[in-house]
Order: C-alpha cells, then sequence, then structure tokens
C-alpha cells in the first residue's frame, strides 16, 4: 500500500467523527429558534447586501467574470486617458519615388544596376508651422564652398577668418 | 444509481418549490435532509464543534432567506453546499488561526471498519497512537493547510465528492480541483509522515 493510499484511508476515518446522536434529532428545534431570533435583529440593510452576495455567489466562474471587467476597464482608461502624441510637431512628410513598375521579365543585373538611378531625388518638406523646424532663411545657408565647421552658425557670417560670403540671390 | 440521483434531485426540486410558495414544513424536510451532511463539511473545515454548529444554522437561514432566487440552475444540493463552503471560507478568514480545537467523539463505529482494522494491522504507529491521539494530529494535520486546500480535502478525500461536483461547488475548474489536491496530499503526507511507512 503507498502512502497516497494510505493517507485517503486515515482522511476516511474521519467520518466516524460526530457529535452526540441526539444532536441532529434537536437541530430543528435549534434552528427555528435561531431563525426567529435573526429576523428580530437583522437589519434591511444587512439582508439585502445577504442577497446581492448570495446572487454573486451563484455565478459559477466569479474570477473570470471579474477578469473580463477588469480587461474592459482598462482597455477603456488606456483610450480615454492616455495622452495623445504631438504627431504636428515632428513629422515629417517624405516623397519619394516608387521603384520602377514590376515587370513580368525575368530581371537582369542590369536591371538592378539601375534601379538607384533611375529613382528621383527624395524631397523632405516639413508640414509643421513650429517656428523651430522652419527652414532658415535663404540668405543664412551654408554654401558648397564654406568650411564645415560653420555649418551651424546662423546669421551673417561675422568670422573673421570666413573666406566665404553668404550667397546672395 | 443514476436513477436513485436522479429521484433525488426530482424531490428537492418538488421541496424547494413547496417551500417557495411558503410551504416551511418542506423547508425543515430539506434541513433534515442535508443537516448531516453540511455539519461534516463544516465541522472537517473548522475542527470546531460549537462554530459548526452556529455555522450550520447560518447557513440553512440563509437558504432560507434566498429561496425565492434559488432557480434551479444547479442543484439545491449543489447551492446549499455553495453558501456552506462561502460561509464557511468567510468564517475562517476572519477566525483566529491559533484557535484551540474543539473535536466531536469518534463514533464507536471505528473499531469495526474494514479499513481502520487494516490499518492498525499493518501499521505500528497508528495501533500505538490510540485513537484520540490519532485524531487530534490529524485535525492538527487538517487546520495547517490553507483554507481552500483543506476545502478540496474535505469534500474529495472525506466526504468522496467527484472532482466534477466539487468544481461547480467552488466555481474552480476540474484542473484546479486536482491541483489543489495534489499540493494538499503532499503536504498532509509531510504533516503525517509518522503514520506513513
Amino acid at each position: 500500500m503507498n502512502k497516497d493510499e494510505q493517507l485517503a484511508r486515515l482522511l476516511r476515518l474521519k467520518r466516524y467523527e460526530k457529535p452526540d446522536a441526539d444532536y441532529f434529532d434537536g437541530f430543528l428545534d435549534s434552528f427555528h429558534a435561531y431563525q426567529r431570533k435573526a429576523i428580530a435583529t437583522q437589519s434591511a440593510a444587512s439582508l439585502i447586501w445577504e442577497r446581492v452576495c448570495t446572487a454573486c455567489s451563484a455565478l459559477r466562474r466569479p474570477s473570470t467574470a471579474w477578469a473580463a471587467v477588469g480587461a474592459y476597464a482598462a482597455v477603456m482608461l488606456l483610450i480615454h486617458v492616455w495622452p495623445a502624441p504631438d504627431h504636428a510637431a515632428k513629422t515629417t512628410l517624405v516623397i519619394s519615388g516608387s521603384p520602377p513598375a514590376p515587370t513580368t521579365q525575368t530581371p537582369t543585373p542590369e536591371t538592378f544596376r539601375s534601379w538607384p538611378t533611375a529613382l528621383p531625388a527624395v524631397e523632405t518638406i516639413p508640414v509643421s508651422d513650429s517656428p523651430g523646424l522652419k527652414p532658415p532663411a535663404p540668405g543664412k545657408r551654408r554654401t558648397a564652398d564654406q568650411s564645415q565647421d560653420l555649418q551651424n552658425v546662423i546669421g551673417p557670417a561675422s568670422t573673421k577668418d570666413s573666406t566665404a560670403e553668404p550667397a546672395k540671390k | 444509481m443514476a436513477d436513485a440521483v436522479l429521484t433525488d434531485k426530482q424531490e428537492d426540486r418538488v421541496l424547494v418549490e413547496r417551500a417557495q410558495e411558503g410551504d416551511c414544513a418542506a423547508f425543515d424536510t430539506l434541513v433534515l435532509k442535508y443537516s448531516q451532511r453540511l455539519y461534516a463539511l463544516i465541522y472537517h473545515m473548522t475542527s470546531h464543534r460549537e462554530d459548526s454548529h452556529d455555522l450550520l444554522q447560518e447557513v440553512f437561514a440563509r437558504a432560507f432567506r434566498n429561496l425565492k432566487s434559488f432557480r434551479g440552475q444547479s442543484g439545491f444540493y449543489t447551492w446549499i453546499y455553495t453558501i456552506a463552503v462561502n460561509l464557511t471560507l468567510n468564517f475562517l478568514k476572519k477566525r483566529n488561526r491559533r484557535r484551540m480545537l474543539s473535536l466531536d467523539d469518534v463514533d464507536s463505529g471505528i473499531q469495526h471498519d474494514g479499513e481502520f482494522l487494516e490499518l492498525t494491522a499493518t501499521s505500528d504507529p497508528v495501533r500505538e497512537a490510540g485513537l484520540n491521539e490519532l485524531q487530534q494530529h490529524l485535525n492538527e494535520a487538517l487546520q495547517k493547510l490553507s483554507d481552500d486546500h483543506r476545502t478540496v480535502v474535505t469534500l474529495f478525500d472525506i466526504q468522496g465528492m467527484p472532482h466534477a461536483e466539487i468544481s461547480r461547488i467552488l466555481g474552480v475548474s476540474e484542473g484546479t480541483v486536482r491541483s489543489r489536491l495534489h499540493y494538499a496530499h503532499k503536504q498532509l503526507q509531510a504533516h503525517l509522515s509518522t503514520y506513513l511507512t
């Protein structure tokens, strides 16, 4: 006999723990007395609460029901309370050409080599009115012959050693 | 067997319908029918006979007050067992854990039980412990379990209820019932190792 079976037998012995033989004979009278006392003392509010609790316990799977309610509440909270991101300040619209239309012919290595050059130049257009993203005034741009270390200088080129003049229109 | 269960359920349904119409004698019949089983359930969960008596009265009182809301979706047996388990679990949450045991006497019929005779014949610790000591140790071991684990052990091992019925009463899956039983048995084997050879 293994341990599981021995344990099961030991536990079954607990069935012999019983109250006295006359306990259940007198239980009904005792219950009636208890009911009369309870009716006299119980408040209406506690009765209503008790009925609500009993009705809730009648739900077969209360944990599942509460989980569903919780999940729904969390989704609604996310939708309504989550701050909307400020797309307008950061988004740029990129317009680029599309690759050549697909062809039924088998592509050759020559076709692949021709693709990058076939694409038109990519142009970036800021869509925001934000002043920080406005393109610099035409006269203040670094010209092609300005040195690289002056690329962040905005305004008239006041640097003495600068040899290049701002581009004029 | 199935016919007997069906008849039992039909009998309950008739009694419940009569009680719902205001027939108190019908409800008394239900009280008499289920008091022993429900007392045993509560007693094995609490290991305290006075608490069991109070809780049993409250279970029937609550069932009587809520009888109108019972629509027969489950059997009366399952419904009243659910009330008893929930009420007892709520009571155990509030009760002081270190409360003394208050045990019922062991019925003298145990001396003629085949399993008990075999246990005393094959297990020296069981024979040497004596009935009262064994009862005390069994109850102490059960009280060391969590309330949820003790509930499934009471329903399955002591009351002999099938897993499906336990899952309906507790409102959990059968897998959860089996899992709780597994862990409860492991703990009980550790607590009662002296009696298990």
